[in-house]
């Protein structure tokens, strides 16, 4: 689905520091990926690279067998990949329902309906509607798009904890019913435990940490053992 | 949900920004009509000395307009460079002065405006009359005044060239009478009316010929000849246009269009001072004006009387007033320009969020650009629309306090600085006619969208260099 082939990345103002030092590594659909790491390790970099908001120094991205050009970004974004943020970041002079169809040419209503927003909600100013809607509205717009893929940077970063677990709820549903793969940045151990797969990032490398099998028990990565570990 | 959509639903909901938006927009877009309104004002001027006469209009070249053209001519020779240029000519003499002169292809009022104005309907008839033509009168002596030295000055006489002389001014007010022989008709070659009292001091007739020639003839110099085909009576002897016996009322020869640029030896090269245009029904005369004044000729070279004496003399000629429209034109669209950028760049920091929300869902920098171009567009038609019911009453407000600028800084000042206000001593302004034509809408239209469209994109700027990245992290 989403392959990262080698991938390095420093920023403009330290360039002798790789934030991402040849990260390698295969996301496929149906899975909840969750990406855990300190702050500032380059989670939120990362998610960038993948969703075309940034471009990396070395290396290459792959979406279903195909590298991102540097002038296929946006279509990249529009077709392949939806983000969610932790500020749910939606545009206060629409309704969710515009929200949504801003998102892409799905049946808002019916989406938003799917998200627990009802009738009423939909029809408000977003800024009136609760932490939690606010999110289920930008994961409906996600949705909306009808991209196979989905990026979150901290999502539940903004919420309480009952809404959180929800919208983990939600995510799970989306990886699994919906067949999406669904990589989620987060330092919420909670929502990492609902992941499929745990990856995380340090030093600038991306080690798979752990993967839940189909009967729910989780297996440890071998260390030194090459598997999920970044290409060297 | 596309680029219109959702400029309108931004401009809908963010009404105190958009009424902000739409008041300057407005305000400028008022000030720019004015400006172009401006330039192609008319100043209604009265002059107490001239005027057409009876239910005809009178066409003369403007002296502000010569003015110009002769100043753009002199551009073109260069500065102390022996040259011709549109009729202007340039020589240095041998005391080392510089002579400028203009040819008669500068002076002469157009023949094709001339006919443009004679063809609109309402026109029934009309008449051209040349500069006073001084030449030489071979074979015959002129009248002149026993107690007036002569010298240096030669047999001369003034031949004045008439279309059809029963038009002629002087002979309209009453001035001459044609008893002995015909006038002058279109379309007679070579023929001349002579006063009663040059006919009795050389025995002429109707039917005998007088030779005329060049000023100062020299051995080369052609000698023309003209039948007298009339002898007009003075009833009120015609006021000279100069001092001198060549331009007494009795040495005032009425001759056919063309010949006096034959026997001055610029055949070919005529020089028209007015023409005169007859309307067929007299009650018809202010709507015959309104449509000759529509016609397409070059208005800038002319002065246009009515019977009233009333002269529309347009922008380009009234001292500075078209210099002042550009300016002011410059000002607003500059000023309203920066205004509306540095607004614009003020809210594309609020407005950061939105933008990075738009780059992330895969919509291009340059689709997030164009909302707010058209969002600016939009907001620019509304004000424009309104603007453009107001638009007569400001512009002519702005023509009224421009005149009256230009007439404060009048004559002292203009004499001093060099400014040209041409205004006749006896010549009054009447008042100022701005007309808001299609031709100001269009320009005006595309001025106030081009200031619309380069603020926002000038403040669109810091988005179009910024990666999507960037921007985003600004969000959080």
């Amino acid at each position: 689905m989403l392959e990262l082939e080698n991938l390095s990345y420093y920023y403009q103002s330290q360039k002798d520091r790789l934030v991402l030092d040849g990260v390698s590594y295969r996301f496929d659909k149906g899975n909840l990926y969750a990406v855990l790491g300190a702050s500032g390790c380059g989670k939120t970099t990362l998610l960038s690279l993948m969703a075309g908001l940034d471009v990396p120094v070395s290396g290459r991205i792959l979406v279903d067998g195909e590298a991102l050009g540097r002038n296929g970004l946006n279509r990249h974004r529009r077709e392949n990949v939806s983000l969610i943020f932790q500020n749910y970041n939606l545009i206060d002079y629409l309704t969710p329902v515009e929200n949504v169809k801003l998102g892409g040419k799905a049946d808002a209503r019916a989406l938003l309906a799917q998200m627990g927003i009802d009738e009423a909600q939909q029809r408000r100013n977003v800024l009136q509607l609760s932490g939690g809607q606010q999110q289920r509205v930008a994961i409906a717009r996600a949705l909306a798009g009808r991209t196979p893929i989905l990026l979150a940077d901290e999502p539940t970063g903004n919420l309480d904890e009952d809404t959180a677990e929800e919208i983990t709820a939600v995510f799970r549903e989306l990886a699994h019913r919906w067949e999406k793969c669904v990589v989620v940045v987060t330092h919420s151990r909670e929502l990492a435990e609902q992941a499929d797969v745990v990856l995380r990032l340090r030093g600038g490398k991306l080690r798979e940490e752990k993967r839940k099998e189909e009967s729910g028990v989780w297996t440890e990565a071998v260390p030194g053992s090459g598997a999920g570990d970044s290409a060297e | 949900m596309n680029l219109f959509d959702l400029s309108v639903r931004c401009l809908a909901r963010k009404r105190v920004r958009t009424l902000l938006l739409f008041g300057i927009v407005f305000a400028a877009s008022a000030f720019i009509y004015a400006g172009w309104a401006c330039r192609s004002a008319g100043i209604r001027t009265q002059s107490e000395g001239k005027r057409a006469i009876g239910a005809s209009f009178r066409l003369e070249e403007n002296e502000a307009n010569r003015h110009v053209r002769s100043t753009e001519a002199l551009k073109k020779i260069g500065k102390n460079t022996n040259g011709s240029a549109d009729g202007t000519h340039v020589e240095q003499l041998e005391s080392g002065a510089w002579w400028v002169w203009h040819d008669h292809s500068f002076e002469t009022l157009q023949m094709e405006d001339i006919l443009t104005l004679a063809g609109q309907e309402g026109i029934s008839e009309y008449n051209i009359t040349t500069a006073n033509i001084v030449v030489n009168l071979a074979g015959a002596a002129r009248v002149e005044d026993p107690d007036t030295e002569h010298d240096g000055e030669g047999n001369w006489v003034s031949l004045r060239g008439d279309r059809d002389m029963r038009l002629d001014m002087d002979v309209q007010n009453g001035n001459v009478e044609v008893r002995e022989g015909r006038m002058i008709v279109p379309g007679d070659e070579n023929v001349c009316v002579i006063s009663r009292e040059l006919a009795e001091l050389n025995g002429l007739r109707t039917g005998d010929c007088l030779e005329f020639g060049e000023r100062n003839p020299s051995e080369t110099s052609a000698v023309c000849r003209a039948e007298i085909v009339g002898i007009y009576d003075t009833v009120r002897k015609m006021t000279p246009i100069m001092y001198g016996d060549s331009y007494r009322s009795e040495n005032i020869i009425f001759t056919d269009l063309r010949f006096p640029e034959k026997a001055e030896g610029h055949e070919g090269d005529p020089l028209y001072q007015y023409a005169v245009f007859w309307v067929e029904d007299v009650d018809e005369y202010d709507v015959v004006r309104e449509r000759m004044k529509a016609a397409d000729i070059e208005w800038e070279r002319y002065d246009f009387l009515d019977n009233t004496g009333m002269s529309d003399t347009v922008a380009s000629n009234f001292g500075d007033m078209e210099t002042l429209s550009t300016l002011l034109l410059a000002l607003v669209t500059g000023a309203g320009a920066l205004i509306l950028f540095l607004i614009f760049l003020f809210w594309l920091g609020g407005r950061i969020h939105e933008i990075g929300v738009l780059l992330a869902i895969g919509r291009s920098k340059t689709a997030v650009v164009m909302q707010m171009v058209l969002e600016g567009v939009l907001i620019g038609s509304a004000a424009f629309g309104l603007t453009t019911f107001c638009a007569p009453a400001v512009s002519q407000g702005v023509a009224d306090y421009l005149v009256g600028y230009e007439l404060a800084q009048e004559v002292p000042e203009s004499a001093a600085e060099g400014r040209m206000l041409y205004l006749d001593e006896g010549t009054q302004v009447l008042g100022v006619e701005t007309a808001v034509t299609p031709n100001v809408v269009i320009r005006s239209a595309c001025s106030v969208l081009g200031m619309i469209v380069a603020a926002v994109l000038l403040s669109g700027v810091p988005v179009a260099v910024k990666r999507p990245r960037e921007i985003l992290s600004r969000m959080s």
